[in-house]
């Protein structure tokens, strides 16, 4: 079966690479915001201040962090299952010998690959320029860390985004909630600004829900250099939310996929 | 063994639509109390079909054709009743089911655009676990009497719609199924491709005993293709049985159309009128009446250019449906 998927993710890998259009929304998508931050935060902070425990370089590399991780990890399965459960297109998976979830997953996967293949080149030049400049201290204990956050944060927004796509099941069109949904989790996740610019009692709450997995907390393993034992805890309480997220996955596609209804014929 | 590939009971399936309302005030109250009314797309269908049974399922648009389709590959629920395929309940969805049919739908393409057809069947062959040669051999010459071994590594947007057609079809049997569901697989095809496509079907149905269940609105596919008709009109079963059984039921009359002349009188016709406009008329009339009443026409000088013809596939669904209409 690992074949199976392995398949859907080398379609969706191709998919991506065969279209020059998604190549350069892609690089302009990455580039762009990380640019205007860069050069935003470069002027406000050119005095040794710093905001929310951020010196100028942190905030930099935040948002080039932050810029990234939107690139790796924020694969919109949300729209898709809204777009394929309405046009019906749900049906062509569905009589397929594969398990609906996973097969999203896979392609996630494939897409993401196709998105880590095409910004390698600015990455390398990213991390040189960073490590040239001694912007900041990296070592290889941080590196791993983040490199597994950044996998846990893949997983954990895949499963979310997957319980959001799935309302579609239910509801004649997601438009509207999916557009609130991305400025509300944008803004909880820590994408916009990080979290500590906030007033401290909302920073206790936000650090309650699950959101600052998806950027937040990845960027600031990489950027605060996290201690291991705090780094644990966090990762933890991201299995655990991982957890309850796939079970509320496996009952909404259950319940969902014998609601689907599909377009009248 | 069973014998049947399909067995339908009191299958049923019920939709729920929700109504917009014409005005602001409708639409406001519809978000917090929606108004939904039950339309019912298939009423309490029972048929069976043997395994290499050709079966035409035919209907006009909306009597729950593809919904019955949809239900017999698991797509939708069964809102009451139930139905088994190659033995297995569509409803569990299991891997067992779906490797054992395939679908095809005209309307809505499978293939994906930006890559080729071959990265598609490979997809399939990963998915429906057959051996490389194997799948390799089924490919070449499905793909050979399609015509379309050539079009394997062209980028899928830039095949024709024929082409696309028949790459669904050579994808919907390269996965070796038992049961071969076709919704409406020839629509918007030339004279050509419909012809190929149709060829292809009989000889795999003979060499495979492949089982087809064919919805198409197009009577040269279903009287070419088919041994069994199935024919619904809103949501019932209207007839089931083999195609010779319904010709022969309508063989005992026949068509009669001419060009009405000046002296054209509707009243003195003395048959039932079948079709009419403003040049032509269509009357239908028992085979052993068809020369006097010929002459009985040219007698009144009722027109010119009488042509009589055999009631084919596509006049005797219409006059089922209209024996049904006048029940």
């Amino acid at each position: 079966m690992i074949k199976t998927y392995f398949s859907v993710s080398k379609i969706s890998l191709k998919s991506i690479l065969a279209n020059k259009s998604s190549v350069i929304i892609l690089l302009l998508q990455a580039l762009v915001p990380s640019l205007v931050m860069f050069y935003l935060w470069s002027l406000i902070l050119n005095h040794g201040q710093t905001i929310g425990g951020f010196s100028k370089n942190q905030m930099v590399i935040y948002y080039i962090g932050v810029n990234f991780i939107n690139s790796f990890v924020w694969y919109a399965v949300d729209w898709e299952l809204n777009d394929d459960i309405h046009s019906g297109e749900l049906s062509n998976i569905i009589h397929r010998p594969i398990t609906v979830e996973k097969y999203y997953f896979a392609k996630m996967l494939g897409d993401r690959l196709a998105n880590l293949i095409l910004l390698a080149p600015i990455l390398i030049i990213g991390f040189v320029y960073i490590v040239a400049r001694n912007l900041i201290h990296i070592s290889l204990l941080v590196l791993l860390e983040f490199a597994f956050s950044l996998i846990m944060a893949a997983i954990l927004w895949f499963l979310f985004s997957y319980i959001i796509g799935s309302v579609a099941y239910w509801f004649d069109n997601l438009f509207f909630v999916l557009l609130v949904k991305e400025v509300v989790v944008n803004l909880l996740a820590g994408f916009y600004f990080p979290l500590e610019i906030l007033p401290p009692f909302l920073v206790k709450i936000i650090k309650l829900l699950p959101f600052q997995y998806f950027s937040s907390f990845p960027i600031d393993t990489l950027v605060k250099a996290l201690p291991l034992n705090i780094w644990l805890k966090n990762t933890i309480t991201e299995i655990v939310w991982m957890i309850v997220f796939y079970l509320i996955v496996k009952i909404v596609n259950k319940e969902g996929l014998q609601r689907y209804s599909d377009v009248m014929g | 063994m069973n014998e049947n590939a399909i067995e339908v009971h009191n299958l049923s399936k019920d939709y729920f639509i929700s109504s917009r309302g014409e005005n602001w005030r409708a639409v406001v109250k519809n978000i917090f109390k929606p108004e939904k009314t039950a339309v019912q797309a298939v009423k309490s269908l029972n048929f069976a079909i043997k395994n290499g049974e050709k079966v035409g399922f035919i209907g006009k648009n909306g009597a729950g054709k593809t919904t019955t389709i949809k239900m017999l590959t698991g797509t939708l629920f069964p809102s009451a009743g139930t139905c088994r395929v190659n033995g297995y309940d569509p409803t569990k969805r299991i891997n067992d089911f779906k490797k054992s049919i395939s679908v095809v739908m005209g309307n809505r393409s499978q293939l994906f655009p930006d890559l080729t057809p071959r990265d598609y069947l490979k997809l399939l062959q990963s998915m429906y676990d057959i051996p490389e040669e194997i799948f390799q051999k089924t490919v070449n010459d499905l793909a050979q009497i399609l015509n379309v071994t050539s079009k394997l590594d062209v980028q899928t947007r830039k095949l024709s719609l024929g082409e696309r057609m028949k790459v669904e079809f050579l994808a919907g049997v390269a996965t070796r199924p038992k049961i071969l569901f076709l919704d409406e697989p020839t629509i918007g095809l030339d004279v050509l491709a419909k012809r190929d496509i149709r060829k292809f079907l009989l000889r795999l149905n003979q060499e495979e005993k492949l089982t087809v269940f064919l919805t198409s609105h197009d009577m040269e596919d279903i009287a070419t293709i088919c041994d069994h008709l199935i024919i619904v009109n809103s949501g019932q079963i209207m007839w089931d049985g083999p195609k010779t059984d319904l010709l022969e039921r309508f063989n005992q009359n026949k068509y009669i159309t001419f060009i009405k002349s000046e002296n054209f009188n509707e009243s003195k016709l003395g048959a039932k009128i079948i079709d009419q406009d403003d040049l032509t008329v269509t009357i239908k009339v028992p085979v052993e009446k068809v020369d006097d009443q010929i002459s009985q026409l040219a007698r009144d000088n009722q027109g010119s250019d009488y042509q009589i013809n055999d009631l084919k596939l596509e006049d005797i669904i219409l006059e089922l449906f209209a024996e049904e209409k006048e029940k």
